[in-house]
């Protein structure tokens, strides 16, 4: 019976334990630093990113929209290449792995449907014409025939494109760093707005590896928000879809203006505050939102060693 | 017939193959995929489920376990899919896709509840601690909200609800702060979203994706052994063929053999008989030459004693004649000589008719045993005034000294006499004559008569033993010396070769029968008598 008991004691011990690890953690997790792609897979990966010819015209590459050298996206309004009823400001490429669907939509489930998506609809590509134009280049030759056995095939461009943007991430942001324990790697402004953010129940939908990115919210919960884009209802027909969005990635959010799902909105001060007012229906006090903006400025991380906020 | 045989062949071929193909293995490491998938798929399920619950509590705090434990099920559902290609289990593996789809859906639904729940709960915290550190009645108020917020929360009950809008309405009595009205906005909204998240909640729990699973998992053993059971009986099928086979091939063997035997037995049979045949046929050849030969020289004797004889009366006649004309001349007339010169011709001619008739006459002779070496010397005394000086001539005598021969003394003199003859012609004016005498089997006597001339061309070598052929025709042979040899030696059943060159000289080898030891034993003690 004793023994029973000791065993009885230590299990509770263990679940106190776990519910406390549990309750203390945070509702955001650090990005990891680094992404275990094959160095040869993300190389042609990135050429094919960067190559024109992969489009119906020859003008666009992923690039011309997914500009790496700012946040990963193209710091317009609306794409050059806008094609859907309703045109959605470009999200980046930055750390897209840790999304669970894409789009504003997030009617897309994989990044291979999402870069099939755009080469056909945005970048009018058709794909023997794409594959001729590859199959000239020897270079592109050479390095197919190293990765895959059957050299310059549709899946074989994608998978090498997958690749490239599953190695995108933007690791080591002064908030990862803080995370990780460096507490002075956020100005004390910075850890005061990380507090609002979490007060004002922002971490509740913007959490995660990501910050955001995993899972759907109505946009605009205390008050209409004005504007014809339906939401998720234009792709599933469901009235409590109406005004739904994916819930975008805060991440490097300071290098990716301007906002929302339209981009009519060019500041982070801007956007906080229309946040505020439409999702909980407040005007948040001017400190706050700087707290919070200053906050935001933390979330900018590291490509290939350096800051994105250099570029 | 052929068709019968070819499609015989072709059942033989067919069983086997097909029990081969029946009785292998399973795809086992697809067998074991399956299990694993569908391990896992039952494993992030409950994980799911346990992650959903976490995040009810507040205990978790972001929803990527959520979106990974969904993932994780899908994706074991697609690899179940990919490697399962059983009937019987499509219909089970797409109740269970359908069910993972509601599941999904009701988890994002669930999601953006909790998340907008927990967003007002936030705020609502903030805004009551705020209130709740104000002075005065607003702060027991906020406190009594807060209290029932928590209890409505945890339990949301009917009961905890009212208490909760009770208080909201005392809260709200109190006055128009915009603390106060936000307060009550987002507990309005938590009001209304949390019995839909409850809901939510237990829908998204009773989606019976791992009762399907669990399922899905027996019966796909069950299959499983099902199809190892026959593949099992059809393993005991492929051996028990393979045994029967097996001694169907010995029994064939078996036969096989045996044919061999008796095939080899009887061609052995039929090569000694074609070699009897053969000698037979041989052995009458040789005989109708016998004959041949033997009606050939009667026919001659006959022909040659008829002319000899009136050739003899003639040469008598013709004797007489010129005895009476001898005796008519007187002596010392010149037709003297000449006269004698015509009897010693006349005295020549009988000479021949007498070695014709000698020929002609049939030999009876009478055998008895004789000394062959005394009738060698003998002959050769008899021959020596007819030698010239520059031949020298042997007599090698390697026979014991009672060796005796059954035959007729001067039929073999006669012979010997014929063949030295030869041999001095041959010979010329000088060269080596040697006779050898010796046995060569225990009862075989061999008489070798070497000389060193001129040799037989070997066109004639067939001919020598021919009556009349002579190859000194012209200085007065007759053709009948090596005739009578033959025709003596084949009379004491004996044999003769011929072996010559040419230019080196001939040798001819006789074989003669010994006497037997009695004969040979009854002559000596009748010599010893005489």
């Amino acid at each position: 019976m004793p023994l029973l008991l000791k065993w009885k004691i230590a299990l509770l011990l263990c679940l106190l334990l776990l519910i406390e690890g549990l309750q203390a953690g945070e509702p955001i997790l650090p990005l990891p630093r680094s992404h275990h792609q094959p160095a040869p897979k993300v190389a042609l990966g990135r050429r094919l990113f960067h190559d024109p010819r992969l489009s119906g015209n020859g003008s666009l590459s992923c690039a011309s929209c997914h500009v790496l050298e700012r946040g990963g996206d193209d710091n317009r309004p609306l794409p050059v290449a806008a094609s859907s009823p309703y045109p959605h400001n470009t999200l980046t490429v930055f750390n897209v792995r840790f999304n669970f669907r894409y789009h504003w939509y997030g009617d897309i489930a994989g990044l291979r449907e999402q870069a099939q998506r755009a080469l056909r609809q945005d970048m009018k590509a058709k794909w023997p014409q794409l594959v001729a134009r590859l199959e000239k280049d020897r270079n592109y030759a050479k390095q197919f025939a190293a990765l895959y056995p059957d050299g310059i095939q549709r899946q074989n461009v994608l998978d090498a494109l997958v690749a490239f943007e599953l190695s995108l991430i933007t690791p080591d942001s002064p908030f990862d760093r803080y995370l990780r324990g460096e507490t002075e790697a956020m100005t004390p402004l910075q850890r005061q707005g990380y507090d609002r953010f979490k007060s004002y129940g922002c971490a509740a939908c913007h959490q995660g590896v990501n910050i955001g990115g995993n899972l759907y919210q109505k946009l605009g919960v205390f008050r209409d928000f004005i504007d014809d884009d339906p939401g998720r209802f234009a792709v599933t027909d469901r009235e409590q879809d109406r005004f739904v969005f994916r819930v975008p990635s805060l991440r490097n959010v300071a290098v990716t203006a301007p906002y929302f799902h339209h981009g009519k909105v060019p500041t982070l001060e801007k956007a906080v505050a229309i946040m505020g007012e439409y999702q909980l229906g407040i005007q948040l006090p001017k400190d706050d939102i700087e707290a919070i903006v200053a906050f935001l400025h933390a979330l900018t991380g590291n490509y290939r060693g350096r800051s994105l906020e250099d570029k | 017939m052929n068709t019968a045989k070819l499609s015989q062949i072709f059942i033989l071929v067919a069983i086997p193959l097909a029990l081969l193909y029946h009785s292998a293995a399973l795809e086992v490491t697809s067998a074991a995929r399956v299990a694993a998938a569908i391990r896992s798929l039952q494993l992030h399920d409950t994980e799911l489920n346990r992650d959903v619950l976490l995040v009810r509590t507040g205990s978790l705090l972001h929803y990527d376990s959520l979106n990974r434990a969904m993932a994780a099920c899908r994706l074991a559902l697609l690899e179940v899919q990919s490697h399962i290609h059983h009937p019987p289990l499509k219909p089970l593996i797409s109740v269970l896709n359908g069910l993972l789809r509601e599941k999904s859906q009701r988890l994002e639904d669930y999601k953006s509840r909790i998340a907008l729940l927990r967003n007002s709960l936030s705020y609502f915290l903030k805004l009551q601690e705020a209130l709740a550190n104000q002075a005065g009645k607003s702060a027991i108020a906020a406190d009594a909200v807060g209290a029932a917020m928590l209890r409505f929360i945890r339990h949301p009950h009917a009961r905890h609800r009212q208490a909760l809008e009770m208080h909201l309405r005392k809260l709200e009595a109190l006055g128009r702060q915009p603390a106060i009205t936000h307060l009550i906005a987002h507990s309005q909204l938590i009001i209304k979203v949390l019995p839909q998240l409850e809901e939510n909640l237990n829908q998204l729990l009773a989606i019976p994706v791992d009762k399907i699973a669990l399922k899905l998992e027996n019966q796909h053993q069950s299959l499983l052994a099902g199809l190892e059971q026959r593949a099992g009986l059809f393993r005991l099928a492929l051996f028990l063929a393979a045994a029967g086979f097996f001694i169907g091939l010995l029994v064939l063997q078996t036969r096989l053999y045996r044919s061999l035997q008796q095939l080899r037995r009887a061609q052995r049979h039929l090569q000694d008989e074609m070699q009897q045949r053969l000698a037979a046929e041989r052995e009458k050849n040789r005989l109708e030459r016998q004959v041949l030969q033997a009606q050939k020289m009667e026919a001659l004797g006959t022909f040659a004693s008829g002319i000899a004889h009136d050739f003899n009366n003639l040469l008598g006649a013709l004797r007489g004649y010129g005895e009476m004309a001898e005796e008519d001349l007187a002596p010392g007339h010149p037709a003297n000589q000449s006269l004698r010169q015509i009897q010693s011709i006349i005295a020549q001619g009988q000479t021949l008719v007498e070695r014709l008739l000698n020929f002609a006459r049939p030999q009876k002779s009478r055998h008895q045993p004789q000394d062959i070496a005394a009738i060698a010397q003998e002959t050769l005394a008899l021959l020596h005034p007819l030698i010239p000086p520059g031949i020298q001539v042997h007599l090698e005598n390697r026979l014991p000294a009672r060796a005796r021969v059954p035959g007729d003394a001067s039929q073999l003199q006669q012979m010997l006499m014929n063949l030295c003859q030869n041999a001095i012609h041959a010979m010329g004016k000088e060269g080596k004559l040697t006779i050898t005498l010796q046995f060569t089997s225990p009862d075989t006597i061999e008489i070798l008569v070497a000389d060193n001339g001129c040799g037989i061309p070997p066109q004639h070598l067939p001919l020598i033993f021919e009556p009349f052929f002579s190859s000194r025709v012209k200085q007065g042979g007759t053709g009948l010396g090596l005739a009578m040899v033959d025709r003596i030696i084949r009379n004491h059943h004996g044999h003769i070769e011929v072996e010559s060159r040419p230019g080196q000289g001939t040798t001819f080898r006789i074989l003669l029968t010994v006497c037997s030891t009695a004969v040979s034993g009854n002559s000596l003690q009748k010599s010893e008598t005489q």
